[in-house]
C-alpha cells in the first residue's frame, strides 16, 4: 500500500505541475461543463512539462532531479496565483454574462442539489466504478503490454536511473532500435517521476499513468456529451466508450495509446468549442493540446497537422475570426511543446524510424492489393465484438445522421446552423487521422497482415472516443447550454 | 429504401463539394435505431463484454490472475523462469554500470520482424544499465554479434565475444571457457565470469 501511496503523491504532484502551467498561462478555466475535465487536461499537460524539463536538460548536460521539477513548480506557481487572482476579480464582474465559468457552475450545483441524480445516473456511476476497479485490479496484477514495458516503461527506466537523458540509449538504433528512439517523452516523463518518487523501478505503478488518462477520456467525454444529452445519457454513453475491453486493456497496459487518444479528444473538443464560441482561450488551449498529442506519440504529428488544418478551414470556410493575439499565441502554443524534443533530435541526430518504414510509391498495383487488404482488415476489426463491441457500429450510424443532415433540402433553423459546426470539426479530424492511417499502412514496406495485426486495434483506439463524440453529436437533439456571447 | 439512401449520398456529396449550406437534424429513425443499439450494447457488454470482465475482475482476478485475455499476438509474455533467474542473478553480482556484458544464443533466437524477439528485448529491460551485446553460434564454431534492425546505418562495432566481463551462455555450455569461472548455473543459462 506505501508504493500506491507514493504514485498517488507522484501522479497527484503531476497534476499539480499541470495546473500551474495552464494557471500560468491564463487556460485554466471552470466553464460549465467542462470545468470537470480540466483535471484531465492539467494531467497532460503536466506530462508535456515534464517532458520539457526532461528534454531541456539533456540539451544543457544537467541531470533531472526532484529538486529540479520542484523548483519548475515553485516558478510557475508566481504567474499561476496572479493569474487565479486576476481571474476572481474578473469573474465577480461577469458572472452572468458567459456560459460556464464559476457562475454557471454554481447554478449546476445548486440545481443538482435540488434535484439530486436520477437512478440511471446513479446506476451508470456505479457502473463506472465497477469498471474502474476491474482496470486497477488488471493494472496492478497483470503483466505490462509489449509496447509500454518495451518502449515507454523502457525509456522511464533509463531516465530514472541514469537520472538524465542517454545520448547512447537514445540514437543506439543497432542495440535499440525496438524501442523508438523518435518516440517523444510524454508518457515516459511522467513514469519516471512516479520512480523518482517511488525511489526504485516499480512498472505496477508507471502503468497508473495510463489509468489516470483513461479517466481523463470518461469525464471529457461525459462533461462534453453532457452539453447535448441528458446527464445520465452523458455518463451511460462514456462508461460504455470506457468499459470496451480494448480501451480498458490498453489504459492499464503502460503504453501510449491511450494519452494519445485522450489528448487528440481534448484537442478536437476545444477547436470544436472555439468553433462554436469563438472563445480565443478555447483555440489557443487547444493549438497547445495539438503540441502535446506531437509530444505523446509521433502519431501526434500527424494529429497536430491535422488541427492546422482544421484551424485554416474553420478560419476561411467558416469564417471564425481570429484576433492578433490569437494569431500569435495559437501557433506558439501548437509549437512550443514538441519544439526542445525536436531540438534534441537534431542535436543528437535522433532518426525517424517513421519514415524509414515507408516503402516505395511507384509500385501501384501491389499498394492496391495492401489497400484492399487494408480495408477489409479495419471492417472485420470494427465489428469485432470482442474488441469493440458495438461502438464502431454506433459510430457508423452516428455519420449516417451526420451526412442525412448535410443531405437535408429545407433550410435549417438558426439553432442547428449553430451547433451543427462541432460535429464538422469532430468528424474532419476523425477522418483525416484515420486517411493518414490507412495511408501509412499502404505505403509501407512490412508484411501487412502482420503488421495490421499488432497495431490496428491501438490505432482505431486512437480515434474512438473522438469517434463516438461526434456520433453523439451527430444523433443528438441539440444544444442544452444556454445560448453564448463570443469573448475572444 | 430509395430515398434515405438518396439523402445519405446527397449528404455525402454536399460534404465532398464543401456546401457551406448548414445541416439539418438527424431523423428520429436513426435516433431509435442508435438507441435500440445502445440498449443491446449495454444488454451484451454485461452479459459477455467489457462490463462482465470488469465485474469478474472485482471478485476473482487476485485470486485467478490470467482472467483478462490476450488480445494481440504478441501481446502477453510471462518473464517467469531459469533463464530470467540468471538475469536476476547477474544484477545481483554488482558488477557496476561499466561492465560488459554478452549474451551468446541460439541461431533460432536471430531477430525477424515474424518472430519478434521478446526475450532478448527482456534482457536488455531487466539488465539496464548494462548493455548486453548478443552472439549467436555458427555452424562453423565462430561466434558472430548480431543487432536488431537499424535501417540505413552499419551496425556499431562490438569487443569480440572472449573480451566482455560476464558471458550468459542461453542454453549453457558444456564447460566455462577458458579465462572465464562459472559463477552461476541453472536448466537454462550459464554465467560466467572473466577470471581476474
Amino acid at each position: 500500500m506505501a508504493e500506491l501511496a507514493r504514485a498517488a503523491l507522484a501522479l497527484f504532484l503531476i497534476w499539480l505541475v499541470g495546473a500551474l502551467l495552464l494557471g500560468a498561462l491564463g487556460l485554466r478555466r471552470r466553464r460549465w461543463p467542462l470545468g470537470y475535465a480540466q483535471p484531465g487536461i492539467d494531467f497532460a499537460a503536466g506530462c508535456a512539462l515534464l517532458a520539457t524539463v526532461w528534454t531541456l536538460a539533456a540539451l544543457l548536460g544537467w541531470r533531472v532531479t526532484p529538486g529540479l521539477i520542484f523548483a519548475v513548480a515553485i516558478a510557475l506557481a508566481i504567474p499561476a496565483g496572479m493569474q487565479a487572482v486576476r481571474l476572481r476579480r474578473q469573474s465577480g464582474a461577469d458572472e452572468h454574462a458567459a456560459p460556464g465559468d464559476a457562475g454557471m457552475l454554481r447554478r449546476r450545483a445548486v440545481s443538482l442539489r435540488r434535484h439530486g441524480f436520477s437512478w440511471a445516473t446513479w446506476l451508470a456511476i456505479a457502473c463506472f466504478l465497477v469498471v474502474l476497479a476491474g482496470l486497477l485490479i488488471r493494472a496492478w496484477y497483470a503483466p505490462m503490454f509489449w509496447d509500454g514495458r518495451y518502449i515507454w516503461a523502457f525509456k522511464a527506466k533509463e531516465m530514472f536511473l541514469d537520472g538524465r537523458l542517454d545520448r547512447d540509449a537514445f540514437t543506439n538504433l543497432a542495440r535499440y532500435a525496438y524501442s523508438h528512439l523518435d518516440y517523444p517523452l510524454a508518457v515516459p516523463a511522467a513514469q519516471a517521476w512516479v520512480y523518482q518518487v517511488l525511489g526504485r523501478v516499480d512498472e505496477r505503478c508507471a502503468v497508473l499513468v495510463g489509468v489516470v488518462y483513461w479517466l481523463g477520456i470518461a469525464l471529457l467525454l461525459g462533461s462534453y456529451l453532457r452539453r447535448r444529452l441528458a446527464l445520465s445519457w452523458a455518463v451511460g454513453v462514456s462508461l460504455l466508450a470506457c468499459q470496451l475491453p480494448l480501451v480498458s486493456y490498453h489504459a492499464g497496459g503502460g503504453a501510449a495509446d491511450v494519452p494519445l487518444a485522450f489528448c487528440y479528444l481534448a484537442a478536437a473538443i476545444l477547436l470544436a468549442e472555439w468553433v462554436e464560441y469563438g472563445r480565443r482561450e478555447d483555440s489557443v488551449l487547444a493549438a497547445l493540446m495539438f503540441g502535446i498529442c506531437s509530444l505523446v506519440k509521433a502519431e501526434g504529428l500527424t494529429m497536430a497537422l491535422g488541427g492546422v488544418l482544421a484551424f485554416a478551414v474553420a478560419w476561411c470556410v467558416k469564417g471564425r475570426r481570429v484576433t492578433a493575439a490569437g494569431a500569435v499565441l495559437g501557433p506558439l502554443a501548437l509549437v512550443s511543446p514538441y519544439l526542445p524534443w525536436a531540438a534534441l533530435r537534431a542535436s543528437w541526430g535522433i532518426p525517424s524510424l517513421q519514415l524509414s518504414y515507408v516503402g516505395s510509391l511507384s509500385d501501384w498495383a501491389q499498394m492496391a492489393a495492401r489497400l484492399k487488404t487494408i480495408l477489409h482488415s479495419l471492417a472485420s476489426h470494427a465489428i469485432s465484438w470482442q474488441q469493440w463491441e458495438l461502438a464502431w457500429v454506433f459510430v457508423g450510424i452516428g455519420f449516417i445522421a451526420y451526412l442525412w443532415g448535410r443531405g437535408g433540402c429545407a433550410p435549417p433553423r438558426e439553432v442547428w446552423a449553430r451547433w451543427r459546426r462541432a460535429p464538422a470539426v469532430l468528424w474532419g479530424l476523425c477522418l483525416w487521422q484515420l486517411a493518414v492511417y490507412v495511408a501509412n499502412y499502404a505505403l509501407s514496406h512490412y508484411e501487412i497482415v502482420q503488421y495490421l495485426n499488432t497495431s490496428l486495434d491501438r490505432v482505431m483506439l486512437h480515434l474512438l472516443p473522438l469517434a463516438i463524440a461526434a456520433a453523439v453529436l451527430s444523433l443528438a437533439r441539440g444544444d442544452r447550454t444556454p445560448a453564448s456571447s463570443p469573448s475572444g | 429504401m430509395g430515398k434515405p439512401v438518396a439523402r445519405v449520398l446527397a449528404g455525402l456529396l454536399a460534404v465532398l463539394r464543401g456546401d457551406r449550406q448548414q445541416a439539418g437534424p438527424a431523423p428520429g429513425v436513426l435516433r431509435v435505431f442508435a438507441l435500440l443499439l445502445v440498449a443491446v450494447w449495454v444488454v451484451g457488454s454485461a452479459a459477455r463484454g467489457g462490463l462482465r470482465q470488469a465485474s469478474r475482475a472485482v471478485v476473482f482476478e487476485v485470486r485467478h490472475p490470467k482472467l483478462w485475455p490476450s488480445l494481440q499476438p504478441d501481446a502477453r509474455e510471462q518473464w517467469r523462469g531459469p533463464y530470467f533467474d540468471a538475469l536476476a542473478a547477474l544484477l545481483q553480482e554488482r558488477s557496476g554500470p561499466g561492465a560488459t556484458v554478452a549474451v551468446v544464443v541460439p541461431e533460432s533466437e536471430c531477430p525477424s520482424f515474424q518472430s519478434v524477439p521478446t526475450r532478448l528485448y527482456e534482457t536488455i529491460y531487466r539488465l539496464y544499465p548494462l548493455r548486453p551485446d548478443f552472439f549467436v553460434r555458427e555452424a562453423a564454431g565462430h561466434y558472430q554479434p548480431f543487432w536488431f534492425r537499424s535501417p540505413g546505418k552499419a551496425p556499431p562495432e562490438a569487443p569480440p565475444l572472449f573480451q566482455h566481463d560476464y558471458l550468459i551462455w542461453a542454453p549453457p555450455p558444456p564447460a566455462p571457457p577458458s579465462g572465464y569461472r562459472a559463477i552461476y548455473r541453472n536448466s537454462a543459462a550459464t554465467i560466467c565470469c572473466r577470471s581476474r
